[in-house]
């Protein structure tokens, strides 16, 4: 148990580091994908939660309710903070727009974590177990990258690109 | 959206006020709720916080109904939502009504950004949720309130696609208006410079010459020519008090006893354009550039008899235009006018050596496209010469009488 415990910090500790290098270092970013990840993560987070046993109760909406609410508040949050630039050389795949959040990014990651392990504690001792399944982390990461994904949408630097239907305005 | 400022008590697209009906359907949705809340709250024997918080919400929503800034708009929704989620459960549901209402006005409140509704019915339901967990109600009860509630922002959003809609429409509309203004002025603009680059280039030509037969000593022909600029002089200040008289008559269609003349808008656009004796063609601007010192080889018919009214003038302008940049740019080189008939159509053709473009050049081509007919006009260098062609096609009663 203990082994599995350590290798769970170890994972945990190594997807901060990443998500913090991701965040404070230039990305490629494609406008018209911003919307992919958020729509498999909910499609597979529904799909999880579908196959869950658990009961659900009252309780289990309020947790969900307010961890919604916080992972949508962050989201908006990164979406705004973003920068953008334009590189002269397109990547492989032809993106010529990069973008980052800095260490601010870095730091809402963290919040966010810390705010579902929290979460998770107190509710599972308020008897909301949904909250701990693996289908509402990635709702609830769905949400976030969505709330992300409508701001960038409308803030996306779109000078040499041509008006294109935005899923969401 | 900040257009919207002022007016979001409009509650339809297009910035209409909301109409009674909709008006009628809000104020006797209030009278339901409210004649359920007060009997269901006496026989449920609802506890002081629930009449106090429920009687805020509905009258928030009565509220709504006068309020007519936005900012009161606002406020009540945001109190219909804050005091009915937390009625909702001790009212069995019924206060679900003034929230459903109030995140539809956030959702359609353009101020707002998108996502605002989604997040307040969030709020909502997870006040429900923890009032529901005290008061221990259904998980049911909880998720159909949800459900209302996100019915709620699918409405506010749907309505918020309609404003922008309509907001696009009006500013679509405005563009316009701004195109159809800028058209009009770059109309007057050439006009004006039609009828002042021919006659004060004639008339610095003319004072030219005086002058030089002036250093000569030959007084008689200096006269002679001073006469002649006097004309030109009289002459450009006729047209150009034709052309502004005939654009103050465009500018105001809706004052009908000052238009005489213009008796319709085709008939004022061409009456806005400076038109030379149109009945003498291009007799007159070949006498006139002749009387400037230039030369000039004529082929055909100067008069364009072929042509109807709209088209000889058009052509009268375009010939004007072409000879006064002859005598700009390539002064004392001969130029030559060939007015030759094609079929159904007459092909004008002003070539002089070696021109450069203006705005001029710009101002034929528009004056062709107006006419809306086949008629065209080139205007290009080719090899040495400055070449202006145009194709017109003849009045319909001269094609057809040359036809029998």
């Amino acid at each position: 148990m203990s082994v599995q415990l350590i290798a769970n910090i170890l994972i945990g500790i190594a997807l901060v580091v990443f998500l913090g290098y991701r965040q404070a270092t230039w990305q490629y970013l494609d406008p018209t994908r911003i919307w992919r990840t958020p729509l498999i993560m909910a499609v597979v987070g529904v799909v999880v939660l579908a196959q869950t046993k658990a009961t659900v109760t009252t309780t289990d909406v309020v947790f969900l309710g307010i961890e919604a609410l916080i992972t949508i508040g962050v989201g908006l949050t990164m979406g705004s903070i973003t920068r953008f630039r334009t590189v002269g050389t397109p990547d492989s795949k032809g993106r010529t727009v990069q973008s980052r959040t800095g260490w601010l990014g870095a730091a809402l990651w963290i919040v966010l974590i810390v705010v579902r392990i929290g979460l998770d504690v107190l509710g599972g001792h308020l008897g909301a177990h949904l909250l701990t399944s693996t289908g509402t982390i990635l709702l609830v990461l769905a949400l976030n990258r969505a709330a992300r994904a409508l701001v960038i949408d409308q803030r996306i630097p779109r000078g040499d690109r041509q008006a294109r239907g935005m899923m969401v305005r | 959206m900040t257009l919207l400022t002022g007016q979001d008590e409009a509650d339809l697209p297009g910035g209409r006020p909301r109409s009674s009906a909709a008006w009628g359907l809000n104020a006797l949705g209030i009278a339901i709720v409210a004649f359920f809340f007060v009997r269901n709250g006496v026989l449920l024997h609802h506890p002081a916080w629930v009449w106090v918080l429920g009687s805020v919400a509905l009258a928030a929503w009565a509220f709504r109904e006068f309020g007519r800034s936005d900012r009161v708009l606002v406020v009540a929704g945001v109190v219909m939502i804050a005091a009915g989620s937390v009625t909702v459960v001790p009212t069995d549901s019924l206060m679900v009504v003034p929230v459903i209402v109030g995140i539809v006005l956030i959702g359609a409140n353009l101020r707002f950004p998108v996502w605002a509704a989604a997040v307040t019915a969030l709020v909502a339901i997870v006040v429900v949720a923890v009032t529901a967990t005290v008061e221990h109600a259904s998980l049911q009860f909880v998720l159909g309130t949800s459900g209302g509630m996100l019915l709620g922002v699918l409405i506010g959003f749907s309505r918020r696609q309609f404003r922008v809609a309509a907001e696009r429409a009006r500013e679509a509309e405005r563009e316009q208006q701004r195109a159809e203004l800028l058209a009009d002025r770059s109309r007057a603009a050439r006009d004006i410079h039609d009828v002042l680059a021919h006659s004060l280039g004639g008339l610095v030509l003319q004072l030219d010459a005086v002058e030089a037969l002036l250093e000569a000593g030959r007084v008689e022909d200096a006269t002679k020519r001073a006469g002649e600029a006097r004309t030109l002089a009289a002459d450009g200040l006729a047209e150009a008090r034709r052309a502004v008289h005939a654009l103050r008559e465009d500018a105001g269609p809706e004052e009908p006893a000052t238009s005489t003349r213009a008796t319709g808008p085709g008939e004022a656009i061409r009456a806005s354009r400076p038109a030379t004796d149109p009945g003498a063609g291009l007799t007159a601007l070949v006498d006139a550039h002749r009387s400037f010192g230039g030369e000039i080889v004529t082929q055909g018919d100067e008069t364009l008899a072929d042509l109807d009214a709209a088209h000889r003038a058009a052509v009268v302008q375009v010939v004007r235009e072409a000879l006064s940049n002859a005598r700009r740019h390539a002064p004392g080189r001969p130029v030559s006018l060939s007015v030759i008939r094609d079929g159904d159509a007459v092909d004008v053709v002003v070539a002089n050596p070696l021109a450069g473009g203006g705005h001029g050049l710009l101002g034929m081509r528009e004056r062709f496209q107006e006419l809306g007919s086949s008629a065209t006009v080139e205007a290009e260098r080719s090899d040495d010469e400055f070449v202006v062609a145009m194709h017109v096609p003849v009045a319909p009663v001269t094609a057809e009488e040359d036809r029998s």
